[in-house]
């Protein structure tokens, strides 16, 4: 299929720069090293804010540890106007960088050699740090790293790069110092950067910000499974990343990310442009984004991508992926208002209650539908038709089980489906949040008797369905009809989509082995009026998924398996 | 610099300007070096309004003037159609410069256009920025768009502070300022 899931499969994982050989400066004294040096040092000593005159305060109990050095470390949030419209830099608060790596080093955070690291460690759930029976009058310098890491069952990698900039790890130091002979304790943060009309210093909280967020996200699946270990994530996020592009290597260099996302492949990337469009303290969008990241680790996600929005009626492949992705967001924050902050100084944006907000569009093909149900299904707030409080495990239990292996594309269908056969006591509960949607209780997992979208061919007969654009192109409700066919010998096998009403369409299709759930392949050439494919088909339960790339008003296709 | 709001009917503006809808939907291309062209349409977009957008910019020498066609497409047949545009303060628009423009939507239009004619004394890579806004039954929703205007070299400024080392294992870092305090522990 061209409309692939989520934009940028394509895309290279690891993008280094090659530097010319010379130190250069910017125009706005900006220096830059270039990266193929093999140890570069910067020539130029970083400008170091005056650290406070030390103060003193009256015990140590902790003297069988040595020579200390302790602190926390945190960094600025600017939090969301009480009206859920723009940034309020009067309400910025310093919160507690978790779980994020930390080192005291000789002389520079650059430093190549192990030899000039005297210690390491990772703050706590406070941001607490702590260095224990370190040398005497030793020059160091502490630094601290936007990534987590913790290794083994239960563990994950996560850190945010500049993907404009060598991909390079975001790290903020301290200053100079000699650890004495007395235990200090060294408290570091991360500014936003803001002087009160605009971003004028470097923002180096935002990429510990973002660190946060994920970290919300994972500890809310923590929560219900200690032993979940999550792949390793690379946030690229950069003040360069606008909302523009088409997501090619280049143009990622660039910072042209066409829009804060997951990439399929373990990377997020994240709008970082001020002015334009920011969201590093956009919280529901940075889980939203790792919603899909845990969909593709953890679950399962058919969506086909593609533009979404209020009212649409979509695919219900789409609608259950960005329901999820919004509901999510509300579940992991415990906070149901979404926002999103924009425009000149952040000022602008928009927000909707996954809650309790309504739209143009109730039903299974709504993405709005989806985040309520979620939502009410999660939640203790009593509301409407929701009178159940499941909380998260039973969702996630759907999810990262029999959601994960269903036959059918993943859907509101099978969702709610594989979830009161799990929890059929409070299945009555589960259809009155249903019926708040307008949706009448799902019978099974391809939503037989709601929708038209599935239906089963003998392979070697003749099969016709039809697609329409009644509600929009590509990714939109009745753009794609599913067939289910069994294969009883392995052999290869000739797929044709044909048109039989006429001309003017480009079909595609997709094939997909339903257990263990496989995707087989695509077929999307521009052959106008018909698509063929040849696989080798072995002993199994399949599905077709069929399309017109064109997006003909109303086309039917003979579709064959030989 | 001459900037005032305007309100204009779709069908006037699609009088106005081009024929960016003919843009190839599917590809961002770069014709012969010179036009840049991209769009949203048939991919991910983050929640928000539905509007997607079809661009193309002529990449152009210092002082040269580059022609920038945008379409906003939508679904949506009722309503207004808020567009907000912010360009780059080292881009000079050429003849009037509309910093906000309505437009009315109506059921045989999907294409809303646009056209610029900027240029720039100072190689880089410059945007035009337009802060897009619908109401529905939701509430407002907005999206934010940028579109490249390539000028000279074309490359992008690196505007932070931060030095880049590299770090044990060969790894690049970006290393900024700490805003830091100090006791001594007695």
């Amino acid at each position: 299929m061209k409309n692939r899931i989520y934009l940028l499969s394509i895309f290279s994982i690891l993008i280094f720069i090659s530097g010319c050989g010379e130190i250069t400066t910017t125009d706005d004294g900006t220096i830059y090293i270039p990266t193929n040096t093999p140890t570069p040092m910067p020539t130029v000593n970083p400008t170091i804010l005056p650290t406070s005159t030390p103060t003193t305060i009256p015990t140590d109990s902790n003297s069988d540890k040595g020579l200390r050095i302790i602190g926390k470390i945190t960094y600025d949030r600017v939090h969301v106007k009480s009206n859920g419209i723009g940034l309020d830099y009067n309400n910025i608060t310093k919160e507690s960088a978790k779980r994020v790596l930390v080192k005291l080093v000789k002389s520079s955070c650059g430093t190549t050699n192990s030899s000039d690291i005297i210690a390491s460690t990772v703050t706590n759930n406070s941001g607490d740090y702590e260095f224990t029976n370190l040398p005497k009058n030793q020059n160091a310098k502490i630094c601290v790293y936007a990534q987590m890491e913790k290794s083994g069952t239960g563990g994950w990698s996560v850190k945010v790069v500049d993907n404009t900039n060598s991909d390079a790890l975001y790290t903020m130091q301290g200053s100079s110092f000699s650890t004495g002979e007395n235990s200090t304790r060294r408290n570091l943060n991360a500014s936003s950067g803001w002087d009160g009309s605009s971003y004028s210093s470097t923002r180096t909280a935002a990429p510990f910000a973002i660190l946060g967020s994920i970290y919300q996200a994972m500890e809310k699946v923590i929560s219900v499974d200690s032993s979940a270990t999550f792949p390793p994530l690379k946030i690229n996020w950069s003040i360069h990343n606008v909302p523009a592009g088409y997501g090619s290597e280049s143009e990622l260099r660039d910072g042209q990310i066409v829009t804060s996302h997951y990439n399929g492949d373990g990377n997020l990337y994240i709008l970082g442009d001020a002015n334009g469009d920011t969201d590093e303290y956009d919280d529901h969008i940075i889980i939203h984004e790792w919603g899909h990241y845990f969909e593709a680790n953890f679950s399962r996600a058919d969506s086909i991508g593609g533009p979404h929005g209020d009212g649409d009626r979509l695919d219900i492949r789409v609608a259950f992926g960005e329901g999820w992705g919004n509901a999510w967001s509300a579940i992991a924050t415990d906070k149901p208002i979404y926002f999103d902050t924009q425009g000149i100084r952040q000022s602008n944006g928009f927000s909707m209650n996954i809650e309790s907000g309504t739209s143009g569009s109730k039903g299974w093909f709504s993405e709005d539908s989806v985040q309520r149900i979620l939502y009410d299904l999660y939640d203790s707030h009593n509301d409407r038709e929701d009178r159940l409080s499941l909380g998260f495990k039973p969702i996630y239990k759907i999810l990262v089980g029999p959601q994960k292996t269903t036959p059918a594309f993943t859907s509101l269908f099978s969702f709610i489906t594989y979830l009161q056969e799990e929890n059929p006591t409070v299945s009555s509960q589960i259809d009155a949040i249903l019926a708040d949607e307008d949706i009448s209780h799902i019978y099974d997992i391809y939503g037989s008797k709601h929708a038209n979208l599935y239906s089963d061919m003998e392979q070697g007969n003749l099969k016709e369905i039809c697609t329409s654009v009644e509600y929009g192109k590509r990714n939109k409700l009745n753009n794609h009809k599913y067939i289910r066919f069994s294969i009883n010998r392995s052999a290869y096998y000739t797929i044709l989509v044909q048109q039989n009403n006429g001309s003017g369409t480009d079909p595609d299709f997709g094939i997909y082995k339903t257990a263990p759930f496989e995707h087989i392949g695509d077929a999307d050439s521009s052959m106008a009026g018909k698509e063929s494919g040849r696989y080798n088909l072995t002993i199994g339960n399949y599905l077709l998924d069929v399309g017109d790339y064109k997006g003909v008003d109303y086309a039917c296709f003979d579709v064959t398996i030989n | 610099m001459k900037k005032k709001d305007l309100i204009l009917s779709c069908l006037l503006v699609t009088s106005l300007t081009g024929q960016i809808a003919n843009a190839d939907e599917n590809n961002k291309t770069v014709d012969n070096n010179r036009t840049v062209k991209g769009t949203t349409i048939g991919h991910y977009q983050k929640p928000g309004a539905p509007i997607d957008i079809i661009y193309s910019s002529t990449r152009v020498g210092l002082n040269e003037i580059s022609d920038v066609n945008i379409s906003l497409v939508t679904t949506v047949k009722s309503g207004e159609m808020e567009v907000n545009i912010d360009v780059d303060k080292d881009l000079k628009v050429d003849g009037e410069n509309y910093n906000k423009i309505t437009f009315s939507l109506n059921p045989n239009e999907k294409n809303y256009n646009i056209n610029l004619k900027v240029s720039g004394s100072k190689d880089g890579l410059y945007y035009v920025r337009l802060l897009t806004k619908m109401n529905s039954k939701n509430g407002a929703k907005m999206r934010v768009f940028a579109v490249p205007v390539y000028v000279g070299n074309g490359k992008l400024k690196q505007k932070s502070n931060q030095l880049i080392m590299k770090a044990l294992g060969g790894e690049n870092i970006s290393v900024s300022k700490a805003q830091e305090t100090v006791e001594i522990l007695k």
